[in-house]
């Protein structure tokens, strides 16, 4: 029948039809909308108030506590040519058989000169941050003793919420790179728990200097180099690199290599032992789905920490100090076992606008200890509450051992000014 | 034909009529490509320049979100991309982050942990607008126009518009979209409407470009709506406003240059 070729489209007609109503509606909306720009601003000050709830690993009960904070992070213009930057943060902490703490955080305070566009100079108290793996960064060389109240053991929130290092810094730019050193000196060897102490004794315990390269060779590669030195230790060398593999996937590598004590002998653990070759890396991939999930995939290596038998010796001696070597390891933001393996996800707009998933695992693929975190997080424009829950699981003297901490749970609110 | 054939032909010319677009035979054949080159010289001024995006999400026709976003583009001689900073002006907890394309690269900067994360074009700004949408992108370079159809449409503004439709398919492993429905207008070569496809072919938006102002030189659409392909009823408003020449240093462009950004004023620009 010669009308047979019309009935495709009659059939795709009501649909065209349907999206036309669709389009219209949308249009209409959009024709009654009324826009407000935000005005730029100086300063953005945010607080927050949490609750949490603790269980232990042995026979002691649960305990409740809280934490009120407050943040400011301040960046103005001092002219045309200067800039100055100030962060900190207060934290009031109590708990259920303990005594309250309150501990302020001057994350970072310094002055900055451009001259001409290409050359800059900093100075003052900045949050040094390399290395391009997401929860490991073998080249983040400022890490060490930097957090001075953990908040939360997700690592955006480990690298937000640190000391900045006192440093003098200089930048070149080129147009296919870069060029920075950096010089960090020694102020003092003990750190403090006072309350507003700058804290200078955990990020300047002892002189330091990087340089770090950065140079594109394709449209697609810029590796960036960095080779990095502490009084009384041999430099250590640095790369990170990143490449897109398709519209929705980022792979990375980053990489540190240099003599230095093993992670034990740094610790105390052990005695003086001889300096050795050592590898760090980290290195994976974040890919997106179109339903707004990312997922990152991280292989970690501390060639630092214990081998298996090192670990085997370790797990036969008493727990506490097991717990102070892996106290240790974490204060360095080191490995505390030569391998992790970490999964991270983020779904935004789970089911509801606004409500946001997060989780992640970590897992010691020896003695197959993990911790586990998750958070759900509602967001209003200024507001928002979220609920945290952390686990930790294996053996006593394992990797990710629960203890003293099994399980916590927090609920979180924050409203931004 | 016989009686009821003619009905039924009339019939269905008529429901077409009625959904809006109607294709028809072309008198020439149009060369594809160089109307979409056209059509983003429409959207993307030639030289570098700067402008404001508010950005304001609606679900159900209720507002849900807004961010304010001060952009800086400037064109890659080398690459044939543009390289875009994204500065967030707003929400309060989103200020002073930023975000940079420069080539194949995204990178996104968050001033409180000075970190800066590698991001794949995929991974969304706010609400249906990826970064994709939000940087200045000459579709040209990253598509391949690859058949040009004459028809007329309803645009943005309630207007008829006589178009070309094109069919683009991704020409570039990184592009946002695995391909693009877009209608051009034939006498101005103006943007009037875009459908834009995933990998599965699912329609992920449908956009229209509407509110043509004389901005640096040009008539250009000031004001985007993106429709979400599957729920129709989230509706994205990208306003753009103070539209300036806005040049930065190419050695600004680049990751290691995104701690040190301050906006820039109309003085420091060259």
């Amino acid at each position: 029948m010669r009308i047979r070729w019309l009935l495709p489209i009659l059939a795709v007609c009501p649909v065209a039809v349907a999206q036309q109503d669709d389009d219209a509606a949308a249009l209409a909306l959009a024709d009654r909308a009324q826009t407000e720009a935000d005005a730029p601003r100086a300063c953005v000050e945010y607080t927050e108030a949490a609750l949490t709830e603790t269980t232990y690993s042995d026979s002691a009960p649960s305990s409740a506590g809280g934490r009120a904070s407050v943040n400011i992070r301040c960046d103005g213009a001092l002219g045309e040519r200067w800039r100055a930057v100030f962060s900190d943060r207060l934290d009031y902490f109590w708990a259920q058989r303990a005594s309250a703490q309150a501990v302020n955080t001057l994350k970072e305070a310094y002055v900055s000169f451009r001259d001409g566009g290409t050359e800059l100079f900093d100075l003052g108290r900045i949050n040094v941050r390399e290395g391009v793996g997401f929860a490991y960064n073998p080249t983040d060389y400022f890490r060490a003793d930097a957090v001075r109240a953990i908040v939360s053991i997700d690592p955006n929130t480990l690298r937000d919420e640190r000391l900045g290092t006192l440093v003098a810094r200089s930048q070149t730019l080129w147009s296919s790179g870069s060029l920075t050193a950096l010089y960090a000196p020694r102020v003092s060897a003990e750190p403090s728990t006072s309350t507003f102490s700058p804290d200078l004794g955990a990020t300047n315990r002892s002189g330091r200097w990087e340089l770090i390269l950065s140079q594109r060779w394709a449209a697609d590669f810029q590796p960036q180099l960095s080779l990095t030195g502490t009084e009384h230790h041999s430099p250590q060398a640095g790369l990170n690199l990143t490449y897109l593999l398709n519209s929705a996937t980022v792979a990375y590598l980053e990489w540190s290599g240099g003599r230095g004590p093993s992670n034990l002998a740094a610790s105390g653990y052990l005695g003086a032992e001889p300096t050795a070759f050592h590898s760090r890396l980290s290195t994976g991939f974040t890919y997106t789905t179109p339903y707004e999930l990312s997922v990152t995939l991280e292989y970690e290596y501390d060639g630092a920490a214990p081998s298996r038998s090192d670990w085997a010796a370790i797990r036969r001696n008493a727990v506490a100090s097991n717990v102070q070597y892996r106290e240790y390891a974490g204060s360095q933001a080191e490995l505390a076992a030569r391998q992790n393996l970490f999964g991270y996800a983020h779904w935004e707009d789970l089911g509801i606008p606004h409500l946001d998933l997060t989780a992640f695992v970590r897992f010691d693929p020896y003695d197959h200890s993990r911790v586990t975190w998750a958070e759900a997080r509602y967001h209003w424009r200024h507001a928002g509450l979220a609920l945290q829950w952390q686990r930790r699981a294996g053996a006593a003297t394992s990797d990710f051992a629960p203890w003293p901490v099994r399980q916590s749970w927090l609920a979180l609110l924050d409203y931004y000014f | 034909m016989n009686t009821f054939s003619r009905l039924m032909a009339l019939a269905a010319m008529g429901a077409c009529v009625l959904a809006g677009p109607c294709a028809y035979a072309d008198e020439a054949t149009p060369d594809a490509q160089k109307i979409l080159a056209a059509s983003d010289a429409v959207r993307n001024p030639a030289n570098p320049f700067g402008l404001s995006i508010v950005l304001t999400e609606y679900r159900d026709g209720q507002e849900a979100d807004s961010n304010t976003l001060a952009i800086y583009s400037k064109l890659d001689a080398r690459w044939g991309r543009y390289r875009t900073l994204i500065s967030y002006v707003g929400p309060p907890r989103d200020a002073g982050k930023l975000v940079l394309e420069s080539g194949t690269e995204m990178w996104f900067y968050d001033p409180s942990s000075e970190a800066s994360i590698r991001i794949s074009p995929q991974q969304r700004l706010l609400g249906q607008a990826s970064t994709g949408d939000v940087v200045t992108v000459n579709l040209a370079h990253d598509y391949h126009a690859i058949a040009a159809t004459s028809e007329d449409i309803t645009d943005g503004d309630h207007t008829q518009r006589h178009c070309y439709k094109l069919g683009l398919a991704a020409a570039v492993p990184d592009a946002t979209y695995h391909r693009i429905e877009l209608w051009v207008e034939r006498s101005s070569n103006r943007p009037v409407k875009g459908k834009f496809y995933s990998d599965s072919d699912r329609l992920l938006k449908t956009a229209y470009y509407r509110r043509f102002q004389s901005e640096l030189g040009l008539e250009r659409p000031t004001e985007i709506v993106i429709i979400d392909g599957l729920t129709p009823t989230w509706v994205t408003v990208m306003r753009y406003s103070n539209y300036a020449w806005r040049d930065v240093p190419d050695s600004w462009l680049q990751r290691d240059y995104l701690p040190h950004f301050r906006p820039i004023s109309e003085s420091q620009s060259r």
